[in-house]
């Protein structure tokens, strides 16, 4: 079996060597569940009323078909593509599944979601008649709430000019508050931080921080190539130490790992790696092999993390043992001394058992990134 | 564990300096307990069907657009989003002008329409001195206001976010940014009114007068009256509509600055705003000239400019002369513009039999002395080497007494003294030719100046 990217089985391999395989195309959207098809074609269809720009246009033209060119929606979304919306409703959905997920396994108290609560309710009655409604709207709620949050991340790549143009039809624009139930100035311009690279870096790196790490984030920007973005980062974020890398102004593969590899040495809370590329300059070859070394960097990174974690929680774990088998032994203390040891010994097998947990899922991540760059 | 000790004393320290402290505590805080190690890749995007990157969302990378990755407040505009929604006016009010007119004064200069050439050097200088104003609070403080003013009154300068780039999409092109592109029409609605206040201010040169600290408030003052009176703003605006229109204003937005020399010529103007005072006199010439010069001064006292009466600084009235003198006189070949501003003092102050006093008592004066100085100064001009001479003559008690006619006769007398073929002419024909012409332009003054009725 041999998996290659679309565009290159169209624009790169030669024919005859394509011939000789029976050949099936797989996209993002042939995964969907049936449920996120209806979703995506009511993203489809507001991504298409947004990119329109003209209210009335898409009236006549009408839902289905869309008014908005590819250019359109290019020009509105930054990076559009064919694919593109499924890709953002898989990610959202896992994303917001795994958030429910450790939100439901961390909490003691009830803090989950209403919609949980009433399906859990709904599945433990299920002869009640009166529990289909229920359902029905913990669904629909939820549906909501993921095009919600669908839309907040595709408006973090929606280019500003568009927006304003959709703000400026009021119409419009009250649609997509009732609809999407986002108020459109607010996300965007309140919400989000979209002016420039360090008004964002102030805020957002550290909302976005993954794995316990740090943020890891791909930044578009139609500004010309600046050469002073340390300066500019550093003047408007002072606890941020900025590495810049220019990527068309490396020779060699070799060149980004070490370079990649040097930050995450000495990597220090506040360190930022900033790789600045120009795709007229590198291709966008080289700009996904560049990520795929971030990637891999940084995974590296994060498991080193958690295993010098783990060990030195180990180390410590031994160290209380040793000192509670001392105390035993002495056991002069009294019944409830005894007791509250026990309840910290317990409490710090936990912890490690959490770790050790942790150290699994990283792992299991890993693999899944291995597996996942072989699809791609 | 560090703990931080700020001492403060009640009696001494205000309360905004501890909410300051604490304020500045907290921020230290906030910046101390930032964390985490983060990775961004920063794609720099051309626009339109070059740009091929899609993008796809993953559990790994987050994606964003920044619209530029310099910070807006770092040449005091505002972000974009403390723009949307607000009108030109709003923004401008919210903005910080000393960087922004920083920012901006060159491309105001650029507008305007001098008439006559510059060189390099007064560019340069006059770059200079307007970079020296704007570390000054007072001219930061004036141009804010004013250009406020013209901007909420203008029509043609709104801030539509939406259209805004729909008109131009090359503005994107050109700014790069969204950001760059309401910038671009913030900065370009500053630099086109303050091109305007420019225009007026530097009308004669009077831009240099702000550099005297005395002559400061006076010109403030002037400047906002005549700005308001002439209707500066709007007849620019106007020509501008007009040009719009007719499509001529293809080559950018030109200013003209006026001077108000003899017959159009160029000159530096001393008092602020003289011509400006002159208009309010000549207006006056009609129903005053018959009457005394404190009527005139009573109806100039109307006018509330604060300049009537006797001035406070005499070298005001001197300043004002000598605007006098390249307003209404043409210059004196070869003589320089203090003598003939100081000879026409001097005439005045004959005419008056006491040195003039007050702005009224000079253009009195001068309405009835315009001819007899006209004559002189085409006399002077006529024959250089008589200036000594009739200076001179000038200067002497003994003019005091005489009338127009026995002026004229005198001053005649020194001029022909100085075209005397024994004295020091030489070969030079043309200096004889100039004192025929000198002659000449005597004979043909009009009879009853030299020999009036009364006389």
């Amino acid at each position: 079996m041999v998996i290659v990217e679309k565009v290159d089985a169209y624009e790169r391999l030669a024919p005859p060597l394509l011939n000789r395989f029976e050949k099936q195309v797989l996209e993002r959207s042939d995964v969907l569940e049936a449920k996120d098809r209806i979703l995506l074609e009511r993203l489809k269809d507001w991504a298409n009323r947004f990119a329109g720009g003209d209210s009335e246009s898409w009236r006549q033209v009408g839902k289905r078909s869309g008014g908005a060119t590819l250019t359109a929606l290019r020009a509105t979304f930054c990076g559009w593509h064919s694919d593109f919306l499924s890709s953002l409703l898989l990610a959202t959905r896992a994303r917001l599944e795994s958030a429910s997920l450790s939100s439901s396994s961390s909490s003691t108290l009830s803090d989950q979601p209403l919609k949980t609560e009433l399906v859990e309710s709904a599945a433990a009655d299920e002869g009640s008649l009166a529990a289909a409604p229920a359902v029905a709207a913990a669904e629909d709620r939820e549906e909501r709430e993921l095009l919600a949050t669908c839309w907040e991340q595709l408006l973090w790549l929606a280019c500003p000019e568009r927006v304003c143009r959709v703000l400026a039809q009021a119409e419009l624009a009250a649609a997509f508050k009732d609809e999407v139930g986002l108020d459109l100035r607010d996300v965007y311009f309140e919400r989000q931080q979209h002016s420039s690279l360090p008004v964002f870096a102030n805020t957002m790196l550290e909302e976005w921080t993954a794995d316990g790490v740090g943020a890891c984030t791909m930044v578009a920007t139609h500004s010309p190539l600046a050469s002073d973005v340390t300066h500019e980062l550093t003047a408007e974020c002072p606890w941020l130490q900025v590495t810049h890398v220019v990527l068309h102004e490396l020779d060699q593969e070799r060149d980004l790992r070490q370079q990649v590899d040097d930050f995450f040495k000495g990597a220090q809370d506040g360190a930022v790696l900033v790789v600045q590329c120009d795709p007229l300059g590198t291709g966008t070859r080289r700009l996904e092999h560049a990520k795929n070394i971030l990637e891999k960097a940084r995974a590296k990174f994060v498991l080193q993390q958690v295993e010098d974690k783990d060990k030195e929680q180990s180390v410590e774990h031994e160290a209380s043992r040793s000192e509670i088998d001392a105390a035993k032994e002495a056991n002069t203390g009294a019944a409830e001394v005894d007791d509250v040891n026990a309840a910290a010994q317990e409490a710090s097998l936990e912890e490690t058992t959490g770790k050790h947990a942790s150290i699994q899922n990283l792992s299991s991540r890993a693999s899944h990134i291995r597996v996942e760059r072989l699809n791609i | 564990m560090f703990v931080f000790f700020f001492y403060l004393d009640a009696l001494t320290t205000q309360a905004e300096d501890v909410e300051e402290a604490v304020s500045t505590t907290t921020s230290a805080n906030s910046q101390q307990t930032r964390r985490g190690i983060h990775v961004v890749m920063l794609l720099h995007l051309p626009r339109g069907a070059t740009n091929k990157w899609c993008a796809s969302y993953d559990l790994r990378w987050r994606l964003a657009f920044v619209d530029g990755v310099h910070a807006a407040n770092n040449i005091g505009l505002p972000p974009v989003q403390d723009m949307i929604g607000k009108s030109m006016s709003e923004v401008v009010a919210e903005l910080e002008m000393k960087k922004v007119l920083t920012a901006s004064f060159r491309s105001a200069l650029a507008m305007l329409q001098y008439p006559s050439e510059r060189n390099n050097l007064q560019v340069r200088e006059q770059i200079a001195h307007l970079l020296s104003l704007m570390d000054q609070p007072f001219f930061v403080d004036f141009l804010t206001e004013l250009v406020s003013e013209m901007i909420q009154k203008s029509k043609s300068n709104a801030l539509d976010e939406a259209s805004g780039t729909r008109d131009d999409e090359s503005a994107l092109v050109r700014s790069g940014t969204f950001q760059g592109a309401l910038h671009g029409r913030v900065i370009g609605a500053v630099s086109s009114t303050l091109a305007i206040a420019l225009s007026h201010g530097d009308r004669n040169h009077m831009l240099r007068l702000l550099a005297e600290e005395s002559l400061q408030d006076l010109w403030k003052r002037l400047f906002l009256e005549s700005f308001r009176q002439m209707q500066v703003f709007e007849t620019a605006s106007a020509k501008k509509n007009t040009r719009q229109r007719s499509g001529q204003l293809k080559m950018g937005e030109m200013v003209s600055v006026v001077s108000d020399g003899y017959q159009g010529s160029p000159f530096s103007a001393e008092f602020p705003f003289s011509f400006f005072l002159d208009r309010h006199f000549s207006s006056m010439r009609s129903l005053s000239e018959g009457t005394s010069e404190e009527a005139l001064d009573k109806q100039f006292a109307v006018l509330n400019l604060g300049l009537d009466g006797h001035l406070e600084d005499e070298t005001l009235l001197e300043r004002y002369t000598r605007d006098l003198c390249c307003m209404h006189f043409k210059a004196v070949d070869g003589m320089p513009p203090d003598i003939q501003a100081t000879l026409l003092l001097r005439l005045l102050e004959v005419h008056g039999r006491e040195r003039p006093q007050t702005l009224a008592a000079l253009h009195f004066r001068l309405w009835s002395a315009e001819q007899e100085a006209h004559i002189l100064f085409a006399l002077l001009s006529a024959v250089p080497q008589a200036h000594t001479p009739v200076v001179d003559l000038l200067q002497s008690p003994s003019i005091v007494e005489m009338n127009t006619g026995e002026r004229l006769l005198a001053v005649l007398a020194a001029v022909t003294a100085a075209l005397d073929p024994d004295a020091n002419f030489g070969d030079e024909w043309e200096n004889s030719r100039a004192g025929y012409l000198g002659v000449s332009v005597l004979s043909r003054v009009p009879i009853e100046v030299v020999y009036p009725a009364s006389a």
